[in-house]
């Protein structure tokens, strides 16, 4: 298991290190090999690679988005003052002129709630939800440009929103509820079904203890040139992404 | 990070706005319950404010805060006698000193999610599962082999090759 100066470290010196981090040595095992830590800058650059390999694995989970009060809370137990962010910044096309132009943070999350009013109650209720995300800018972002759509999915038992731009996809808004826990190792995925027949992946979420979910999913692939999106699916299947959906459809809606 | 040892109020913020998502996926994902994680995300920034231990030379941002994260979720998940079992593994680690790679903050959030989906999706299920029960549930893998009825070797030998692969598939991303 020696390393030159020079050499990369061997497979087998890998899969040792591999072995380590992943708590498969033995605790003699694990002495020696600390012991050629400490002495081969090399080899521990190579566990430190690994190391960050293995903190990775967390982007692979589904989107979730913390409690916008969240943020608060930190920065109150951190003890620091933050001044409010002003909104204008994000919604200049609003049309709400120079009211919006005074409104802060607080006002503009009303302002995305009233320009959700037109949808029924349930609707609205999950347009104040959706203002609670922390990524409500990618969401007022949305609101601000011309055409973009809200679209109601409907389940057996569950339900849902979506907030779109037409002919863009490249970030959606979703909002669901009363969606079962998925089977272990399962997490729920949106597609976009094209006219032509052709399934796009738009991205996988997760729910909460309550069947609920609140996420920003942004598809890895753009539309196609001329695409005409047709249907949007949710369904509950294997968390690796997959190529097709699979299984029952959970949830869906006709899209334009 | 260097703001956030010089006590620059605004960097906190900067840090949370970019890593609470990864933050509080990962403890929702390792604590199954919604205040648990948030309790935990608020730890972990708090802490991030508090005891700056962060040293650019061990590597990136996010992988320190998924670090702390991971050990802190299974701290909370475990007894007293099998948390120090783990840490004993991983305290080591998280104080070891070394080169630095190129930090992993250079690419996009979203560019470094497509690349661990994409790399994810390339192992085998077996390996996938065996991994993320390590990582995420903090099994040993005797006591995967155990409840699982898998012979101990194939447990390790899958777990090994899915940690080799995933590190050949982003190598690209972390370019080092």
């Amino acid at each position: 298991m020696a390393m030159t100066e020079s050499a990369p470290p061997s497979p087998c010196e890998r899969e040792a290190l591999a072995d380590y981090l992943l708590g498969a040595l033995s605790p003699e095992q694990a002495s020696a090999l600390e012991a050629r830590l400490t002495q081969d800058p090399r080899l521990l650059a190579e566990l430190q690679a690994l190391q960050e390999t293995l903190h990775l694995l967390p982007y692979g989970l589904p989107g979730v988005i913390p409690p916008a009060s969240l943020r608060g809370k930190v920065m109150a137990e951190a003890g620091i003052e933050e001044a409010p962010t002003p909104l204008q910044p994000a919604l200049p096309s609003l049309g709400f002129g120079r009211l919006a132009a005074e409104w802060r943070w607080a006002g503009g999350l009303a302002a995305v709630a009233l320009a959700l009013l037109v949808f029924d109650n349930w609707r609205l209720r999950q347009a104040l939800q959706l203002a609670r995300l922390e990524s409500v800018q990618a969401l007022a972002h949305l609101l601000q440009q011309p055409g973009s759509r809200l679209v109601n999915l409907q389940g057996e038992a569950a339900a849902a929103n979506l907030l779109y731009r037409p002919g863009e996809w490249q970030e959606v808004v979703l909002a669901a509820r009363d969606l079962p826990q998925p089977a272990p190792g399962e997490r729920y995925h949106l597609w976009l079904k094209l006219e032509d027949g052709e399934i796009l992946h738009c991205g996988t979420f997760q729910v909460d203890a309550q069947g609920a979910a609140l996420v920003a999913l942004r598809p890895p692939r753009p539309l196609p040139e001329g695409a005409r999106p047709q249907e949007v699916l949710v369904t509950a299947q294997a968390a690796a992404v997959p190529r097709q959906p699979q299984g029952e459809v959970l949830l869906k809606a006709r899209v334009f | 990070m260097e703001a956030i040892q010089e006590r620059q109020g605004a960097a906190l913020g900067v840090l949370y706005d970019r890593y609470a998502g990864l933050v509080y996926g990962l403890a929702l994902r390792i604590l199954g319950h919604v205040a648990e994680a948030e309790d935990l995300t608020q730890e972990v920034f708090v802490t991030l404010w508090r005891k700056p231990s962060y040293d650019l030379h061990r590597g990136s941002v996010s992988s320190f805060l998924c670090a702390l994260t991971r050990a802190r979720a299974i701290e909370r998940l475990r007894s007293q006698d099998s948390h120090q079992r783990f840490l004993k593994h991983w305290q080591p680690l998280l104080a070891a000193d070394g080169r630095a790679p190129i930090p992993l903050e250079q690419v996009s959030l979203e560019e470094r999610r497509q690349a661990v989906q994409e790399a994810l999706g390339q192992l085998p299920e077996s390996q996938r599962q065996l991994l993320e029960l390590i990582y995420y549930q903090g099994l040993s893998q005797a006591d995967i082999a155990q409840h699982w009825g898998i012979p101990l070797e194939t447990v390790k030998t899958r777990a090994r090759q899915a940690l080799c692969k995933l590190r050949g598939s982003l190598r690209p991303l972390m370019r080092f």
